[in-house]
């Protein structure tokens, strides 16, 4: 019989084992990079040969890029409209859907499902949608009979109003892609919202219906209360997410149409620099300040919701 | 009627009154809405099934074209076939795309029952009504003349477009590149997480508390601000190189924060007692970690099998940028380069598209609640 400790010993020798493969994964192709993208931004890579020390001349050359201050900009833009459409649908949907009691497992399921569609597919598909003579809201508009005020009012100075050019439209371009992204992702936050409201006792209601009030100080004063902790990490990871925007507009736009490059986003720029023009450091350098804004709001989110503390009350 | 949990209408409220309309108002907006995801679908199936002339009109129902008859080779031909050459107003190539013959515009014959054919030349006498339209020839039954005008009808299924597609794509290849991918993601996914994580819950081994924090870490560091690093990484270890450069695919993948995450939060649960009896009865770790530990776990195995299917087979920037050579490449970056080569037909692309979703939808039908919780879980941790 082997002694304690000599089973202990071996206990943590397997243990050691057992995670081996996931150390060496991480260390390879997690912490290796991880640590390389703080070092590669101040470097002048080079395939062949060591790299040169560059200090910050690559920060100070993206910097002075006029596409950089254009690619942030339109970062925002993107996720202030993302934000705009894409935060209170999904707690719409999931609101309502929970209070349907046949065929809500048909809701969830329909709306659910663009989430599991690949991307690729999904933007050629609305390529197609967005087509300007065939494509379906195009079709829709003209056929309600749209077409010809928006005709009219292309010859006034309202002619930006007119949504027609969808992907082709400097204007139109961006709102199309957001379109496009919260139709594809919302449901999977509805989900989340869902699950929170599956979590609320229906006794607070009863009480609450007991003592007079109406549905929609039920709605204010129970249920939005209630899906607060869940709206504050959602925000973040929207804002996390929406900064991250890269294959709408590399799939459909490629950051045009035109030389104002509406569309290109930061990400789009940091693949330019790395795939189009092989400047890898230039890359990594602005892929390190998009890094530093990422944490900036992932800490201003902590410091927030730590102030705000009960939250809740807010509503 | 107590098993329904109580949400913010009350049953009467349900029932009665103005909050009953409202209700009835944003369930009928609800299932309305539902038409947002569904059509879109319904649409791609149908327009990927469309004849090329048709394309443009709505996908469901097809658009009659006008064809004018422009050649009558043969014609002393005097009997009930005759071969004719006719010009519609769409000048693509319909080879292989079905029509039918509805009825004569311009003369006063009645042709009820011709037929469009190309290889029914040899046979003309067949009484096929829906026949393949090669080029602009037909095989028209009734008389005719230069002239004559009258309307085809596409129809609306053209399996056709499917083949051109499955041949164009090399559908075949490419997929299989996908589920060979799939399948060596799934097959790491499963031993390098879940080993680690059990490891981290009942084999803790010095150091073990920094090496989890490291884990826990990594989920902080969104995947793009890496990718150029881990782009270098993958190629300068030459992981680009042998086949095709698949396992610049898979190797990056196989740590998962999260997957261990939630792994290792399920071998949390397991109560001690049932682990160390194992041990007791002479189970080596690894079988207890086989034996007891892996059945249990069959509810967040199932999640994470369906998540990694689904993530690999949907995949698409970072196979594109290390798989160096087109025949090792998966059906997405397939895809996107099947429509960029400019190439393809309209029709043909979007049968494509169709048949690249079907693997999704099918995962999502059959393991929802897995997808479900999944996407609940990846919120809460998040």
């Amino acid at each position: 019989v082997p002694s304690k400790s000599t089973a202990i010993h071996r206990r943590q020798r397997t243990g050691l084992l057992f995670a081996a493969p996931a150390i060496a994964l991480f260390l390879v192709f997690a912490a290796w990079p991880i640590a390389r993208s703080f070092i590669l931004g101040f470097q002048e890579y080079r395939v062949v040969g060591d790299s040169d020390w560059a200090g910050i001349d690559n920060f100070a050359s993206v910097v002075g890029d006029p596409f950089f201050a254009r690619a942030w900009w339109n970062t925002a833009y993107f996720a202030f409209l993302a934000l705009l459409l894409g935060f209170p649908v999904p707690i719409a949907l999931a609101i309502t859907i929970n209070e349907v009691r046949r065929g809500q497992a048909f809701l969830r399921l329909a709306y659910f499902l663009p989430v599991v569609l690949p991307i690729v597919v999904v933007a050629l598909l609305w390529e197609r949608f967005y087509d300007v003579d065939d494509g379906i809201f195009n079709v829709a508009i003209n056929g309600i009979g749209l077409g010809g005020i928006l005709d009219r009012l292309g010859e006034t100075s309202l002619a930006a109003v007119d949504p027609r050019g969808w992907i082709n439209d400097k204007n139109w371009a961006m709102p199309s892609l957001v379109f496009m992204a919260t139709w594809k992702g919302a449901g999977a936050t509805m989900l989340i919202y869902l699950a929170a409201l599956q979590s609320l006792s229906g006794e607070l209601y009863e009480a609450a219906e007991i003592d007079g009030a109406s549905v929609f100080q039920r709605l204010r004063r129970i249920t939005l209360p209630h899906l607060v902790p869940t709206m504050q990490i959602i925000l973040v990871l929207q804002l996390l997410g929406t900064l991250q925007v890269f294959l709408e507009p590399f799939l459909m736009t490629r950051g045009g149409p035109g030389d104002t490059q509406p569309t290109l986003t930061v990400l789009l720029l940091i693949y330019r620099y790395a795939f189009n023009d092989w400047n890898l450091s230039w890359a990594a350098a602005v892929g390190f300040i998009l890094f530093l804004a990422l944490v900036t709001v992932a800490l201003i989110q902590r410091l927030l919701s730590r102030q705000l503390g009960g939250a809740g009350s807010a509503f | 009627m107590a098993s329904i949990a109580r949400t913010l209408l009350g049953d009467h409220e349900r029932r009665f009154g103005f909050s009953a309309w409202l209700h009835r108002l944003v369930i009928g907006a609800l299932f309305l809405g539902t038409l947002s995801t569904l059509y879109p679908l319904l649409w791609l199936v149908g327009s990927a099934m469309k004849s090329p002339d048709d394309y443009h009109g709505h996908p469901l129902w097809p658009t009659p074209l006008n064809a004018r008859v422009v050649a009558v080779p043969h014609a002393d031909n005097t009997g009930p076939g005759r071969i004719v050459r006719v010009e519609t107003a769409s000048p693509e190539n319909k080879t292989g795309h079905i029509y039918t013959l509805t009825f004569v515009a311009s003369n006063e014959i009645e042709v009820r029952d011709a037929t469009i054919g190309a290889i029914a030349l040899a046979e003309p006498h067949t009484e096929d009504r829906d026949l393949t339209f090669d080029g602009l020839t037909l095989l028209l039954r009734g008389r005719f003349d230069t002239g004559d005008t009258f309307t085809i009808e596409p129809r609306l299924w053209q399996v056709q477009n499917l083949a051109e597609a499955w041949a164009g794509v090399n559908f075949v290849r490419h997929s299989m590149n996908s589920f060979i991918l799939m399948a060596a993601t799934l097959v790491l996914h499963l031993l390098v997480n879940a080993l680690a994580a059990y490891a981290l819950s009942w084999l803790r081994f010095p150091g073990a508390r920094l090496v989890g924090f490291a884990f826990l870490m990594t989920l902080m560091v969104p995947w793009y601000a890496i990718f150029i690093p881990l782009y270098l990484t993958v190629t300068e270890l030459g992981l680009t190189v042998p086949f095709y450069g698949w396992p610049a695919v898979v190797l990056p993948a196989a740590f998962n924060a999260f997957f261990l995450i939630l792994f290792k939060g399920f071998f949390d649960g397991l109560p001690r007692d049932l682990i160390d009896a194992a041990r007791i009865d002479g189970a080596g770790e690894l079988q207890t970690f086989w034996r007891v530990a892996v059945p249990l776990a069959k509810p967040i195995f199932g999640v994470i099998v369906v998540f990694s299917l689904l993530a690999t087979w949907n995949d698409f920037l970072w196979p594109y940028l290390v798989i160096g050579r087109a025949e090792g490449e998966p059906l997405m970056v397939r895809l996107y380069n099947y429509e960029l080569t400019g190439t393809a037909t309209a029709e043909s692309i979007l049968a494509a598209l169709a048949l690249a979703m079907l693997p999704p939808i099918a995962l999502f039908l059959l393991f929802q609640r897995q997808i479900a919780a999944g996407f609940t879980l990846s919120g809460i941790k998040g």
